[in-house]
């Protein structure tokens, strides 16, 4: 069999431009796939080397188009294998890639121009040629996976077959076949442009359904993973055309809110199934899409497949499916959230409504108290007024009797009448000191800064013996300033005050003292005598209304001033407490809140 | 009449009544005093009706008023005394056992000159009355 050579090459030369036009396009279109650069790269150099073998004949430029021309076959045919190798994923080792090519291009330089040998020459081509299809077929083989697999076992034959062709070619060299005529068309010189022909048709349509598989794997891939991601999302997501209303699609998360299942959604329109409650509400939604404005989460009410309602918190855009605009919906289930919201509203609302009524009671069950404690206090005062009349006249009478009628009465008459009227001053006092109990419990309580120290001298000249007789030492130490009332303090140290010098009256150089500290943000306040003191077995009844430890030590105790001392220092937060033995004085301490910094 | 009435005393308490004018009737000022029993009596006096109608208006120099009266009680005298021009000017001056501070701050306001407690010891009491006529009587000076 004889072919012509040159129509050969020049059909060769044309499907190798076809290829490389198949091979562009497939470069332009997926670019971002690695390897397909370096499989036009391929498909080009395949293509030029075929070009510069019809130049060989030339006399100038002859050799070096043999040259070129095999190089870049060599050339090519690495670019193909690196190819593969950057579509799996892979970069290619460039130093394998120089020790095929380096090699080659020197052996093929010396047996042109050093030592021409058309045979050698070949021989050197077989061997490069060979060594490229076996790198390709192993990373072929290597990546035989998934959606590659066919077209991958397809290449690694072809790819096989070609190397044993070349194996054979180069063993027929090597034992003495001649490549004697270049355009002879005898059938073992042109055998290698059939196998370029077929090799180079073969791996560019497998190159092309090799990308195309990936292409339709990622395609189907990225589809399932946004199927599976539709599905996954609790929110229910809706398709619709905007033409017709029609829904195209629904996930299951739809399914979950409405009740309505896939199939029975896709092809209808919301408005036949009835889903939203105000079918007007859905009309702004989709208005509001059409001017593409996005609408985001938008109360709707709808109703289920079972006619239960729910509330959705509706998202919508404008897509585009296949050239038609259509609208996305997410819609968010906020049914419960609201029950939960409106539960909480409500139960913050009774919370309120309870403090409420609870701060009312308080305030009326105060008021009671206050009422009752001034009412209380009128009481005392009426009873009081009302003794006091008796009272006066009691006294009056008897020192009229006492002055105008002295001579009839005799001593022993003067000395009971002494004893009427001392009776009706010590029920007067009595009935004082009630009034000022009454009070010390009923009276507004103002909160004012008070100097105690004052308070303290003040009721000191109040208490003290007017005639200068068994008259104390009265010290007044440091003390600080207390938050408090002032006429109600000062009834507290005239009591504690009149307490310590009627019980250092009897003793020659007694002394009395007054003093305070401040202890964190109280004032602690003492008034200690160094008088006949009491017995601490007696201390707890000290401050009882009506106690008196010194029963007969004269007429003026009323056994009520301690128990108000108390009635006032309690109202103002503080407490008190004696201290004391029989013979060495009493100290009386007592605690009031400090005048802060901040109080000032 | 250079000693005409002087002091009206309103009490209703006869004991107290007696040792008040007792009292007063040491004073130097030496005032005449009349009595009234009860609030209804001293508007009578005021207004120059009833057991006092006839005779010119009585001339007030000084009115010591009990609080706690039968018919028309202290402070509505006072209220009264104060709304009528002839004795709107004369010293009014509060005498009770009472120690009410509401009682105090009332009296005040209805136009009391003064609030003295009732002392319970007479010695007190009647000093207390007598430096009261003095003050109003001899010293302080009136239209």
């Amino acid at each position: 069999m004889t072919l012509d050579v040159r129509t050969l090459l020049a059909l060769f030369a044309f499907t190798q431009a076809l290829q490389v036009v198949v091979l562009s396009v497939q470069y332009a279109v997926f670019r971002s796939y690695r390897g397909t650069g370096a499989f036009l790269l391929w498909s080009t150099a395949v293509g030029i080397g075929t070009v510069a073998f019809l130049l060989r004949d030339d006399p100038t430029i002859g050799r070096a188009a043999i040259f070129a021309q095999n190089g870049l076959i060599v050339f090519g045919s690495l670019c193909l294998w690196a190819g593969f190798c950057r579509f799996h994923g892979r970069v290619e080792d460039r130093r394998l890639f120089a020790a095929v090519l380096v090699p080659f291009l020197f052996a093929h330089a010396t047996f042109i121009w050093v030592v021409p040998d058309i045979d050698l020459r070949a021989v050197a081509l077989c061997v490069a040629l060979v060594a490229t299809a076996l790198l390709s077929a192993r990373e072929l083989w290597r990546a035989r996976t998934g959606e590659s697999r066919p077209v991958a076992l397809v290449l690694v034959a072809g790819l096989l077959a070609h190397a044993a062709f070349f194996t054979a070619r180069g063993a027929l060299l090597l034992a003495g076949a001649r490549v004697d005529d270049v355009w002879g068309g005898a059938a073992f010189n042109v055998a290698p442009y059939v196998d370029g022909f077929l090799l180079t048709n073969l791996v560019t349509f497998g190159l092309v359904i090799l990308v195309n598989r990936r292409v339709n794997a990622e395609v189907r891939e990225a589809r399932d993973h946004f199927r599976r991601l539709l599905d996954t999302i609790p929110d229910a997501v809706l398709i619709t055309r905007v033409a017709d209303g029609i829904c195209r699609d629904a996930n299951t998360g739809f399914e979950t809110l409405t009740g309505f299942r896939q199939e029975e959604v896709v092809g209808r329109s919301s408005a036949e199934l009835g889903i939203w409650t105000d079918p007007r509400a859905r009309d702004r939604v989709l208005e509001r899409v059409r001017a593409s404005e996005p609408v985001r989460d938008l109360e709707l009410e709808g109703r289920r497949r079972d006619g239960t309602p729910f509330v959705g918190n509706v998202s919508s855009r404008l897509v585009d499916v296949r050239g038609e605009p259509h609208v996305l919906s997410v819609v968010h289930d906020v049914t419960e959230r609201n029950a939960a919201r409106e539960a909480l509203e409500k139960s913050a609302r009774e919370i309120r409504e309870l403090n409420a009524g609870l701060e009312r009671r308080v305030a009326e069950r105060t008021a009671e108290l206050t009422d009752k404690n001034r009412e209380l206090e009128a009481f005392v005062h009426s009873i009081a007024h009302d003794l006091r009349a008796p009272l006066r006249a009691i006294d009056g009478f008897s020192g009229i009797l006492e002055e105008e009628h002295a001579a009839r009465l005799g001593d022993e008459g003067r000395r009971l009448l002494a004893r009427v009227r001392g009776g009706a001053r010590r029920m007067d006092r009595l009935l004082r000191d009630l009034v000022e109990y009454a009070r010390a419990g009923s009276a507004g309580l103002r909160h004012e800064r008070v100097d105690l120290g004052l308070l303290a001298r003040s009721a000191f000249a109040d208490v003290a013996p007017a005639d200068g007789r068994g008259v104390c030492r009265f010290v007044v130490g440091e003390l600080p300033a207390v938050r408090g009332d002032a006429a109600l303090l000062r009834v507290v140290l005239r009591h504690l005050l009149a307490n310590a010098v009627k019980y250092t009256a009897e003793r020659p150089a007694s002394r009395v003292d007054v003093r305070g500290r401040v202890e964190g943000d109280v004032v602690v306040c003492e008034v200690a005598d160094d008088g006949v003191g009491f017995d601490p077995a007696h201390t707890g009844r000290l401050f009882r209304l009506f106690e008196r430890l010194h029963a007969g030590e004269g007429d003026d105790g009323t056994g009520i001033g301690l128990a108000i001392v108390r009635r006032i220092v309690e109202r103002h937060g503080g407490s008190v407490r004696a201290e004391g033995r029989p013979g060495q004085g009493a100290t009386f301490t007592f605690s009031l809140p400090a005048w802060g910094e901040v109080d000032a | 009449m250079p000693d005409a009435v002087r002091i009206l005393l309103v009490e209703d308490d006869d004991d107290d009544a007696e040792l008040a004018l007792r009292a007063l009737a040491r004073s130097e000022a030496g005032p005449r005093v009349v009595r009234a029993r009860d609030g209804e009596e001293a508007l009578d006096v005021l207004l120059g009706r009833g057991p006092f109608a006839g005779g010119e208006a009585p001339r007030l120099d000084l009115v010591l008023l009990d609080l706690k009266l039968p018919k028309v009680d202290g402070i509505e005298v006072l209220r009264r005394f104060r709304a009528d021009g002839r004795s709107r000017s004369v010293p009014v001056v509060v005498l009770t056992s009472s120690m009410l501070p509401a009682d105090v701050r009332a009296c005040y306001e209805a136009g009391a000159n003064g609030f003295v407690v009732k002392q319970v010891e007479f010695a007190e009491h009647a000093r207390n009355l007598r430096q009261l006529a003095d003050y109003w009587l001899r010293i302080n000076v009136r239209p």
